[in-house]
């Protein structure tokens, strides 16, 4: 029986997970190293909705590695299948409203998962124009349009 | 002035999202805000970019212009449109290099050394911190004022050979003196040698292979060990008229012959030249200049047009293997990225992803040595940003 480690969500909801799923976290590792993971870890930054998906991700990258690690002598054409399937489920996972999006890019951040991070942030910008990602980030236009005509000149050759 | 701060989002998070960008955006996204263009030229953004499990490279070319016989610095960039082509940019904030200087990459700095300005050689060494183009005029001078000399980098030195007064060395040959400049230490030392060996010609070909400098000159071609401080005579290397040539791939020197219009190669190892299979066919070359990255050559070559006007082009070439074993070459891509009254002087590659933070390369030396090229200096700029801390950001 593994060792179980219990999260609360900001809204003190509790999440109970294997340490091997919490382990993918680094801050929650550094913690564990620590030995102050009793009573629970209280992340008031982090709600519910976001805390089950950050789960489901840690949990669906330790299966994984567990069994890339299983065929690690075998590295046949099913080792192969497995990285795309993996790809493929990070691809459905980050299919989420904006807002869902930003959180867990935010508690990967703070907690610390490297996969999870370049994940939300790659989607964050993909495909996305000059307009979007200041709505995205909450950011005003603060050019003047001499400004911003100014800018577009220092890179004229890029927008050729 | 309307505040315009991003006001949930630690500056970190926004860091880890452009880093995650390619560069060929960069130009878009210094449009969204004053906060975006000055990440986009902070060291914080290329420290975290060169973190990320990838190599990026930047090939920087030097052109010389009729009009005011002085180097200048272009980057190739690509462009956003849909096509995706590549021209050569000018770094505005860099001044004009003397002409004929020897070229460094070390890791995602070029150290820039001597050149002649108007017949008069120069003892300047400069030091440009890439991408961001800071400048560092600050390192102390080279013993002898030369031009056109050979430079290669060693366990942390740099070598310069021979050299001329002038960038013309065939008027102005000089002795094969070697100096060296130790990066860590930033100290210079000179070696006279014994055997008088004459730099008669720069061919703009030199290359750096297993801790020795190979290189050629008008008559012989040269093996120069720093280990042993030994200049050895390598006649075959010269053969076959090298020029124009940085590329070495895995123990072999290629260049392109303008003359046959094919990819030469040079076994460093065995020391013997073949003839690359393959067609390339640049049309029209004149000059070239042959460098590699990511193991595929590339090749800068001059076009002339007319009296006042040349082309520059840039063709990348793929090195593949057939049936038998052997190398071939295959032409990727071949686009005209630049034209002017110019020359095409040097190139070479810098790999971005050796970016440390200017400050901290020069060991002792504060920032303060450093001129921001651009105009908005980052401490302004980027103001103190909320700290993130649990409980502030989320729900």
């Amino acid at each position: 029986m593994s060792k179980k480690i219990i999260f609360e969500s900001s809204e003190g909801e509790s999440f109970e997970v294997d340490e091997a799923v919490a382990l993918e976290c680094q801050t929650i590792k550094n913690m564990i190293e620590d030995d102050c993971t009793d009573g629970g870890i209280p992340l008031a930054n982090v709600n519910s909705a976001t805390l089950t998906k950050v789960i489901d991700y840690c949990k669906k990258h330790v299966e994984a590695a567990a069994a890339a690690e299983a065929n690690a002598g075998d590295k046949d054409i099913y080792g192969a299948n497995k990285d795309i399937e993996l790809k493929t489920w990070d691809e459905e996972f980050v299919k989420v409203d904006q807002p869902l999006l930003f959180d867990l890019m935010l508690a990967a951040n703070f907690l610390i998962i490297p996969g999870l991070l370049d994940l939300t942030c790659k989607t964050m910008m993909r495909g996305k124009t000059v307009l979007q990602i200041r709505e995205i980030f909450h950011i005003k236009k603060d050019y003047t349009d001499a400004e911003e005509a100014e800018v577009r000149k220092e890179n004229a050759w890029a927008f050729e | 002035m309307a505040m315009c701060w991003i006001t949930s989002l630690p500056e970190d998070v926004i860091i880890e999202c452009v880093a995650r960008v390619p560069r060929r955006y960069y130009p878009s996204l210094s449009l969204v805000s004053k906060f975006f263009r000055s990440l986009i030229a902070s060291p914080q953004l290329y420290a975290r970019r060169s973190l990320l499990d990838r190599t990026e490279y930047c090939l920087y070319v030097t052109i010389y212009s009729h009009d005011d016989d002085y180097d200048r610095l272009y980057t190739l960039r690509q462009k956003i449109n849909s096509s995706g082509d590549y021209c050569l940019v000018p770094i505005p904030s860099l001044p004009p290099m003397p002409s004929s200087g020897s070229y460094v990459a070390v890791g995602s700095k070029i150290y820039i050394m001597g050149g002649s300005c108007f017949e008069v050689s120069s003892n300047a060494l400069t030091l440009i911190d890439c991408p961001l183009h800071m400048a560092n005029h600050h390192l102390p001078n080279m013993p002898r004022a030369v031009a056109s000399s050979v430079s290669g980098y060693i366990n942390e030195k740099i070598y310069v050979i021979g050299g001329c007064r002038s960038r013309f060395p065939v008027f102005s040959e000089g002795p094969m003196d070697v100096m060296v400049f130790d990066v860590k230490s930033e100290t210079w030392e000179s070696k006279t040698r014994p055997d008088n060996l004459v730099f008669d010609w720069y061919s703009n070909s030199a290359v750096t292979w297993d801790d020795k400098i190979y290189f050629r000159v008008l008559k012989h071609g040269f093996v120069y060990d720093p280990s042993q401080d030994k200049m050895e005579k390598d006649d075959m290397l010269k053969s076959y008229h090298w020029v124009g040539s940085e590329c070495v791939i895995e123990r072999v020197l290629y260049y392109y012959s303008t003359a046959s219009k094919i990819l030469r190669s040079y076994d460093l190892k065995e020391r013997c030249w073949k003839r690359v299979k393959g067609e390339i066919g640049l049309s029209g070359t004149t000059c070239a200049r042959t460098v590699t990255y990511d193991k595929k050559v590339v090749v800068i070559f001059e076009k002339d047009i007319d009296r006042n006007k040349v082309e520059l082009w840039c063709a990348e070439i793929k090195l593949e293997r057939d049936e038998q074993g052997e190398i071939c070459a295959r032409l990727d891509w071949c686009v005209c990225v630049f034209e002017g009254h110019s020359r095409l002087m040097n190139c070479l590659v810098l790999n971005l992803s050796y970016f440390h933070f200017p400050s901290l390369v020069n060991g002792e030396s504060n920032s303060d040595s450093f001129v921001l090229s651009h105009d908005m200096p980052y401490e302004e700029e980027c103001r103190p940003i909320k700290v993130y801390t649990l409980g502030r950001v989320g729900s």
